[in-house]
């Protein structure tokens, strides 16, 4: 444990490290918040209706916030750290310490999203239930929420070291990467509920991993499913986590092989 | 007690190879060659704890290669490697807890922290005690003379710091087994120094084990008894350092410092190197005269003042093994 605890640590002073970015952050997350809000202003407004497809407008503000807390969990981009390690073989370094590729990788993230979770996620929490009417779900809901991130963040994490996997059949993954974040973007419902989608799409989201990154946890926190649906949803949610990781796990034994084999 | 044992060690790689241009670029889109390159041919060897050994060769021989398979990242074709215990890239975890590597040309310090933070992230990993981390980073810290600079994030460093820097790193958990490749590279003749000391006086202190690959002979000739030499992936030499020397050496090459200035030396089996007005070198080839000879016809020529006689420079033997 002292090992993982030490690399999250690294992590943690990396993204210290990159403190400019961290500002940067600091000012373009609530503009977007400030930008929806006035947008879903004028669009109930306009239309006139109290509830637009299940959300009152203050349940849709509190899903953009709900969102942009969201947001500091699930993140990553270990799929470029992963492209540079491998292309340049630098990827030698980690294998020489005595710790799993995996979870090293794993934590190290874990650390660097630490300071925004820390310094931004629960201030822009707490913003919103003391200044846009967020209601402090009840402990139940709190509790699924909490657990339902926790998934998410191990979610995204595992799909990203997916795509950082392949760089050691492509080499370049750039483009894969960039795409990467607006696709899940939307499809985890980063850019409106997906709730505004056809049903098709929904009930073909509910089969898909990228749901359960953003709109689920803010569903379950907002409390838009029973209870027997909650543990539905959070099953599935495991097993997204448990597929991923034993398709990430096959895919770096045979990457290990084919690296090992073709000599750094 | 042997601490490596390498038997039969084969490795082949395959790779693709391309004609220059842009035609034949976009041709390797559709239609590869494969190449297959024997990078080790089946070598053996074995290393005792304590030892030294220099692990030298000309580029492709095969060196790193061999650092990689015995350091756990690279599988061999074909082979068997047991390493304190260990066949190293089977049990890679576990194994490379019991080693030190410095890859010379790979970064393998934090890149945007100081290198302090990056030794605190090996004492975590390694499970170093805290008493015993102290201890030995100040050691190092005082006979490497890198207290100036840990606290500054590794990108900013040179190259010589940071080389300097990632041997702490690499030594840190007082591993048994320690493999350098091009440790010296780049670094100045001061750096140069203190890192041979200390890789001495590790090697006393704990009884570490090291291999060390590298170009610059002076590294060899002041760290290890024992060389081995490879080249085309085969091992051509495996012994004492000094054996090689008087086995190979057929030559030595005499300096003279002459009183008067005088020429034509001539006699058989000497070669006239370098002629100045007073003074003048000579390459005598042992196998055709004798020293005795050549010193008898230089008292009755010649009025000198002072004379020498030394070995070629290691670099030339090695070239002549390589050139076989």
């Amino acid at each position: 444990m002292r090992k993982y605890v030490g690399i999250i640590k690294s992590g943690f002073k990396v993204a210290i490290a990159y403190r400019f970015e961290f500002f940067v952050t600091l000012i373009t997350a609530p503009i977007s918040l400030i930008v929806f809000y006035f947008l879903w202003k004028s669009i109930f407004e306009y239309t006139g209706v109290g509830i637009l497809q299940g959300f009152t407008f203050t349940e849709m503000v509190s899903y953009y916030l709900l969102n942009l807390v969201v947001g500091f969990f699930t993140w990553s981009r270990i799929e470029r750290w992963m492209e540079e390690d491998i292309r340049y073989g630098h990827m030698i370094k980690d294998l020489l310490k005595p710790v799993n590729y995996f979870f090293q990788a794993f934590y190290f993230e874990l650390g660097l999203s630490a300071l925004g979770i820390v310094v931004q996620a629960i201030p822009f929490f707490i913003i919103g239930l003391v200044f846009f009417d967020l209601v402090m779900a009840s402990w139940i809901n709190i509790a699924f929420f909490v657990v339902s991130l926790l998934l998410a963040h191990i979610l995204y994490f595992l799909i990203s070291y997916i795509i950082g996997l392949t760089a050691f059949w492509f080499q370049r993954i750039e483009g894969l990467s960039r795409a990467k974040k607006p696709i899940i973007h939307f499809l985890s419902g980063g850019l409106i509920p997906l709730t505004f989608m056809p049903l098709m799409f929904q009930d073909i989201s509910k089969f898909l991993p990228f749901q359960y990154i953003r709109f689920i946890p803010i569903s379950f926190y907002l409390g838009k499913y029973e209870l027997n649906s909650m543990f539905t949803l959070l099953a599935i949610q495991v097993i997204w986590v448990l597929l991923l990781y034993t398709l990430a796990h096959v895919m770096w034994n045979n990457a290990f092989k084919k690296f090992a084999g073709a000599g750094a | 007690m042997a601490i490596i044992k390498i038997k039969n060690l084969r490795k082949v790689y395959k790779t693709h190879k391309r004609e220059a241009g842009l035609f034949n670029a976009v041709k390797s889109l559709f239609v590869r060659h494969y190449e297959t390159k024997h990078a080790l041919k089946g070598i053996s060897f074995e290393v005792q704890k304590g030892e030294i050994v220099g692990f030298i060769g000309p580029n492709g021989a095969g060196k790193s290669t061999t650092i990689k398979v015995i350091s756990g990242v690279l599988f061999p074709t074909e082979g068997e490697v047991n390493v304190l215990g260990f066949t190293p890239w089977k049990d890679r975890v576990k194994y490379v807890e019991n080693i030190g590597v410095v890859f010379g040309q790979k970064p393998q310090l934090v890149w945007d922290l100081p290198p302090i933070d990056s030794y605190h992230l090996n004492k975590d990993i390694y499970g170093i005690p805290e008493k015993v981390f102290n201890k030995r980073l100040n050691y190092m810290i005082k006979l490497l003379d890198i207290g100036d600079f840990i606290k500054t994030p590794a990108r900013d460093l040179s190259l010589g710091e940071r080389m300097k820097c990632k041997l702490v790193a690499a030594m840190l958990h007082n591993p048994k087994l320690v493999f350098l490749d091009e440790p010296t590279i780049g670094l100045d003749v001061i750096a140069k120094d203190k890192l041979r000391d200390f890789i001495k006086d590790t090697n006393k202190r704990y009884g570490t084990t090291f291999i060390i690959t590298t170009h610059d002979m002076q590294d060899i000739e002041r760290l290890c008894k024992r060389i081995i030499i490879i080249n085309h992936g085969e091992i051509v030499y495996d012994g004492n350092l000094k054996h090689i020397k008087s086995k190979a050496l057929s030559s030595k090459v005499l300096d003279v410092k002459l009183l008067e200035s005088k020429d034509h030396f001539k006699l058989k089996g000497c070669r006239v190197l370098k002629v100045g007005k007073y003074g003048m070198k000579i390459k005598v080839d042992t196998n055709v005269t004798s020293i005795k000879k050549v010193m008898d016809y230089l008292v009755d020529n010649y009025d000198f003042a002072d004379l020498t006689i030394s070995d070629p420079p290691i670099e030339e033997i090695i070239k002549k093994i390589y050139e076989k």
